[in-house]
């Protein structure tokens, strides 16, 4: 189903920032790009009953149980299991460079963490709101918090209340393994989920040390499921608005490099612009989607825009 | 050459320190958090120190610029030198060159040095212009001011004879050239130092009597000899001089002049009328008359000339004598009918304190400035108190009561003196002052006598050595002609403007991009971060 995506409610970054409820916020940016969500659990054709489902706007009205209706004169879908559900793991990176903000600009002063742990959200309510299992693994002071897929609502509020607490700290793990450990518990919980439909969402600035990310990003490949990779990148990178000598301190080491500014722009830029494109030509294939999220643009409209083209494949 | 109209301006340059400072100090730069410095090219030692040198160049320019402004308000001009260094060669008239000195100065106008007279003007020296002759020379002066004459760095080499009579007032401190002194013999070998300096008919008629002056390196000029020829001698020799005088008799009167080696002009020989001279005396003044007859004879024997002297006691039948001077001693004045017969003819009167003048006994002295050598003041023990009037005072004693004082009638000069002839009341009348006063007085011969003509004493070698003025001398050479100058501000202007352009470039110019940097290194080690171009 092609729906068609309003472009008109976006998510000020400015609101992000002074709106503590991160479930309101998540819900008003998913109310934003809700219709490109993708297609709901497989009605009618299933071997295995399910659930009856409300209608939801961006149903296919084919799917609608006509008997049900009949009866109580209400919308319901019919809905499969094992065919639909589509397994949502997050990937969030709070590891101390997602502190960054952008010293000027639409954003200065937001956080990557705050916009980072806002999509996060969105993504758990609307695979909460779909039926989907969720689970978090957020990556902070060199370790893992897990809380593997589930459907429940309560893993929802779960989720939602534990990236209201997280604070981005410490480094990615040097070990890969530990990443992909935690992945493998998860799946063992769901219990043949191996079998099932699976994305997983990274949140993260793409700070490294040592391509650690991408180490640990690379065993999840080999489980044949979808990466979409979002890659938070502020105005400050992106477009390096600095003049002068300019005393650069690293967020997670703190690492100090003083230079000038002017005349290290132009390498800084496309050393960067280098790494960005081996990150996607080392993940670039069928299952993997590379977004890049700027902290000073709206985010319903970079989500949008990828829900949209995800769509037209 | 370069000069500065206000040459303390330049001290505006000190200003300098200020962009030096501005340069010295370095705002700490600001630190900004990035999530990686990973894409940073990090050569810090090498970013620091372009940064330095472009910040140089910009402080060159600044410091440039302040320079330039204090140039500026030093008001610089460019003297365009009309002529290059000289070298004369300066000879004075009075020089003669033996075999080496001879070669000294061929040498020098072989080297292009210009041979010119050490006299006002320095004539040309060499060819055919003759020696000047005449003035005495002032070797100072001229050489003063042919330092002025000759452009800055010029050489002035003086062939003279250290004549001390040459060397008059402050030895020059050369500004514009280096000088040397070559000491030349000074032709006394030839010539002999003596001049014939007076030839007068003597006192009786019978005979001439010539004064000859002579000088030699050693000894002053004030030996002279008086001879006295028979009227009837044609020349004489004077072994003390080595000199001969000759003689000539022309229609009653006779003219000499010393003739060898080189004959000098005709001197013609003076006759002296005698001087008639006449005392009148007090009663009591006696002893005062002594003093000023003794005085009178003292001065003719020593000016060789005759006075005759008439000494008389006044009585009251005393006739004034026939006398071009009478001296009235101790005595009433004169009436007013007789004073002004004597005017009429002629006769002079010199009276001392009157009978009736109240005394003055305070200590005090007096100076009698008509002998120059004795310069020690005369003790005056008493005075009379005259009343002042219009007449003119020649002489006050210390206190500056008037002493002497002279006024005429008609064309008869009349003194008075207010003291008394007598050692008494002063010790004027003992001293050698008097008869000299008496002579000046009388006989009005004592010329100043111009010696330097004749002075043939020799400076030492060291006084002739010329200094050369220190930096500190500040001098405008007087070179002709004139120094062209031109005024250096539209250049300076111009540099100014291309200077405050060339800052404001600099100083707001972005800085350049540089060529794009790969690091490779893991951002933990910034410091070993490569750049690879």
């Amino acid at each position: 189903m092609a729906a068609k995506i309003p472009d008109r409610q976006v998510i000020d970054p400015r609101l992000i920032a002074a709106t503590r409820d991160l479930e309101l916020v998540a819900r008003k940016l998913v109310a934003g790009v809700l219709p490109g969500m993708h297609a709901s659990r497989q009605p009618g054709l299933a071997r295995e009953f399910s659930q009856y489902r409300a209608y939801q706007p961006g149903d296919d009205p084919r799917h609608l149980d006509w008997k049900l209706y009949a009866r109580s004169d209400r919308y319901f879908l019919r809905e499969s299991e094992i065919e639909t559900t589509v397994t949502i793991r997050l990937l969030l990176d709070a590891t101390e460079s997602m502190q960054h903000a952008d010293t000027a600009g639409p954003g200065a002063g937001l956080r990557k963490f705050d916009l980072a742990r806002v999509v996060a959200a969105a993504f758990a309510w609307i695979a909460q709101a779909q039926g989907d299992p969720i689970g978090l693994h957020a990556v902070s002071k060199g370790g893992v918090v897990s809380m593997p897929p589930g459907q429940h609502r309560q893993l929802f509020e779960r989720i939602v209340s534990t990236l209201e607490r997280l604070e981005p700290a410490g480094t990615w793990p040097a070990d890969p393994r530990s990443i992909a450990g935690v992945f493998a518990a998860g799946a063992r919980t769901i219990g043949g989920a191996d079998a099932t439909r699976e994305i997983t969402i990274v949140l993260t600035d793409g700070h490294e040390h040592a391509d650690e990310i991408r180490a640990a990003l690379a065993p999840l490949r080999s489980r044949r499921h979808e990466i979409l990779l979002l890659h938070f990148l502020g105005r400050d990178e992106i477009d390096f608005p600095f003049h002068g000598p300019i005393r650069f301190e690293e967020y997670e080491t703190g690492a100090v490099l003083e230079t000038d500014a002017d005349a290290a722009r132009a390498a800084f830029l496309a050393d960067q612009d280098r790494h960005i494109r081996e990150w996607r030509r080392a993940f670039e294939g069928e299952r993997f989607h590379y977004l890049r999220l700027r902290t000073d643009e709206p985010l319903d409209r970079a989500l949008r825009g990828y829900l949209l083209q995800r769509r037209r494949r | 050459m370069l000069l500065f109209v206000i040459p303390a301006a330049l001290l505006a340059a000190a200003g300098l320190i200020v962009p030096v400072l501005i340069h010295l100090w370095r705002p700490p730069a600001r630190t900004v958090r990035l999530g990686s410095l990973r894409f940073l090219t990090s050569v810090p030692g090498r970013r620091l120190r372009d940064l330095r040198w472009r910040d140089r160049f910009l402080l060159l320019v600044r410091v440039a610029l302040l320079i330039a402004l204090a140039v500026l308000l030093a008001q610089p001009l460019w003297v365009h030198l009309a002529q290059g260094p000289q070298r004369w060669a300066l000879r004075s008239s009075n020089a003669t060159f033996d075999a080496a000195t001879r070669q000294v100065w061929n040498g020098l106008l072989a080297q292009g040095y210009q041979p010119r007279w050490l006299a006002p003007g320095f004539p040309d020296a060499g060819g055919d212009t003759p020696m000047p002759t005449g003035a005495a020379i002032d070797a100072w002066s001229l050489i003063r001011e042919a330092d002025a004459r000759i452009p800055t760095g010029s050489k002035l080499t003086v062939f003279a004879p250290p004549r001390l009579s040459m060397l008059q007032g402050a030895r020059p401190v050369l500004s514009h050239s280096e000088a040397t002194w070559i000491s030349t013999p000074s032709g006394d070998a030839i010539a002999p130092p003596a001049w014939l300096e007076s030839l007068s008919l003597a006192r009786d008629g019978r005979g001439l009597r010539a004064r000859i002056g002579s000088s030699s390196e050693a000894s002053t000029p004030s030996s002279m000899l008086l001879i006295t020829l028979p009227l009837d001698a044609t020349s004489v020799s004077d072994p003390a001089t080595r000199s001969t005088l000759e003689l000539r008799k022309t229609n009653e009167s006779f003219a000499g002049r010393l003739s060898a080696p080189t004959p000098e002009p005709w001197t013609p020989a003076r006759v002296w009328r005698p001087v008639r001279a006449a005392i009148v005396h007090g009663p009591s003044r006696a002893e005062d008359a002594r003093y000023v007859a003794a005085a009178i004879r003292a001065a003719g024997e020593v000016a060789d000339r005759e006075i005759t002297l008439d000494v008389r006691e006044e009585t009251t039948s005393t006739i004034l004598p026939e006398a071009d001077w009478v001296f009235r001693i101790g005595v009433a004045p004169l009436s007013a009918p007789l004073s002004r017969v004597l005017a009429e003819n002629n006769v002079n009167v010199v009276t001392d304190a009157p009978l009736d003048a109240v005394e003055d006994a305070s200590p005090s002295w007096f100076v009698a400035p008509q002998n120059p050598v004795d310069v020690n003041a005369a003790r005056l023990w008493k005075r009379v108190v005259a009343a002042r009037d219009a007449r003119s005072v020649i002489w006050s004693d210390g206190f500056g009561s008037p002493l002497l004082i002279f006024s005429r009638e008609g064309r008869a000069e009349r003194w008075q003196f207010l003291s008394r002839f007598h050692p008494e009341w002063n010790d004027w009348v003992r001293s050698g002052a008097f008869p000299g006063w008496m002579r000046t007085l009388l006989l009005r011969d004592v010329d100043a006598l111009d010696y330097s003509t004749h002075d043939r004493r020799l400076a030492d070698a060291r006084q002739v050595l010329l200094a050369r003025a220190g930096p500190e001398v500040e001098s405008v050479s007087l070179s002709q002609p004139a120094d062209r100058t031109t005024g250096l501000h539209a250049w300076i202007w111009a540099l100014v403007a291309l200077l405050l352009a060339a800052e404001r470039w600099l100083s707001l110019r972005p800085a350049s991009p540089r060529p794009a940097a790969v690091s490779l290194a893991p951002k933990s080690e910034p410091g070993r971060a490569e750049v690879a171009r």
